[in-house]
């Protein structure tokens, strides 16, 4: 049998490639995350009508809105959605009051995409007025079908 | 997994194939990235045999490319985004294609060798360009105001 010997250059040359290599697939790892946490962070279980007429001041609560107004000052006023699937969403009879400001985070979108017609993706804390405190904000307008 | 998720995936993949796609020539032969990086080939093979990664590579994007481009079509929904960026985009798809035909001939090519090689540098730079002008326009890492907050998400993850 034949032995190849691998000099200190190679072994040099073989872990920079192993190093390249590593990186490309980090970065590949990191994308695919990404992907995948927008995509759950879009297709979140919104709360059914009755859930969110129960959820308590101060619960932690995911809503998908379809917005009817918007002021600039930061309160949006529309529709809660239910979803039918993960692209399908039916109106529901329920109003819902959004309130959101300079520490809300505005995903998938800017603010000029929260006007009326737009459909959101609500993170955020109920408040004692029963409006929702939003955390974060997500732009689905697009990506899902209201029916 | 919905169809956002394999769009998304694919476009991101497909970005950072074409930095790799890019690179690799650099890679593989004698040159001043490879000399520094202590990787020089001492030209045990011939160059065109070494470049088998480069060629591998272009065909995988183009596969990625297209699927990224597939996958909303047939899903019948685009979102509401900028037609500027999908144009520019669609242009890319077909200039990536355009290069996988330059490589080809570039494997056989002698005479004209030195203005394919020039046409393929300038198509890479083409399509970066317009492959960064689609991300710019359509995509959703700078379209989201949040960008620092996911990147600090992310390594807050791993860290904490």
């Amino acid at each position: 049998m034949t032995e190849t010997k691998v000099g200190p250059n190679q072994n040099h040359a073989r872990r920079v490639w192993f190093v390249l290599i590593a990186v490309v697939i980090l970065l590949v790892g990191v994308a695919v995350w990404d992907s995948a946490r927008m995509s759950v962070s879009m297709s979140a279980a919104a709360s059914d009508e009755k859930q969110f007429a129960q959820t308590a001041p101060g619960t932690a609560i995911k809503i998908v809105v379809e917005i009817a107004t918007s002021a600039t000052e930061g309160t949006l006023k529309g529709k809660l959605l239910q979803k039918k699937t993960e692209e399908i969403y039916t109106r529901t009879a329920s109003g819902v009051t959004v309130r959101w400001d300079t520490q809300t985070k505005i995903v998938m979108g800017k603010e000029a995409d929260i006007h009326p017609g737009a459909v959101v993706h609500v993170t955020g804390t109920v408040r004692d007025d029963h409006a929702v405190q939003a955390e974060q904000v997500v732009i689905l307008t697009g990506y899902v079908k209201v029916q | 997994m919905n169809s956002f998720f394999y769009t998304s995936a694919t476009g991101w993949i497909a970005s950072i194939l074409i930095g790799v796609e890019a690179l690799l020539p650099y890679l593989l032969r004698r040159s001043q990235l490879s000399e520094r990086l202590g990787i020089a080939h001492d030209r045990e093979k011939p160059f065109l045999q070494r470049m088998w990664p480069h060629y591998w590579a272009g065909y995988l994007l183009a596969a990625l490319a297209f699927a990224h481009a597939w996958i909303p079509m047939s899903a019948g929904r685009m979102p509401g985004t900028s037609m500027t960026g999908l144009w520019l985009a669609t242009l890319a798809l077909g200039l990536i294609f355009l290069q996988l035909l330059f490589g080809l001939f570039l494997q056989q090519a002698r005479e004209t060798r030195r203005i394919l090689r020039v046409t393929h540098f300038w198509t890479m730079l083409l399509i970066s360009a317009l492959v960064l002008l689609h991300l710019g326009l359509n995509g959703t890492l700078f379209a989201s105001t949040s960008f620092h907050s996911h990147t600090w998400l992310f390594l807050r993850s791993f860290v904490l």
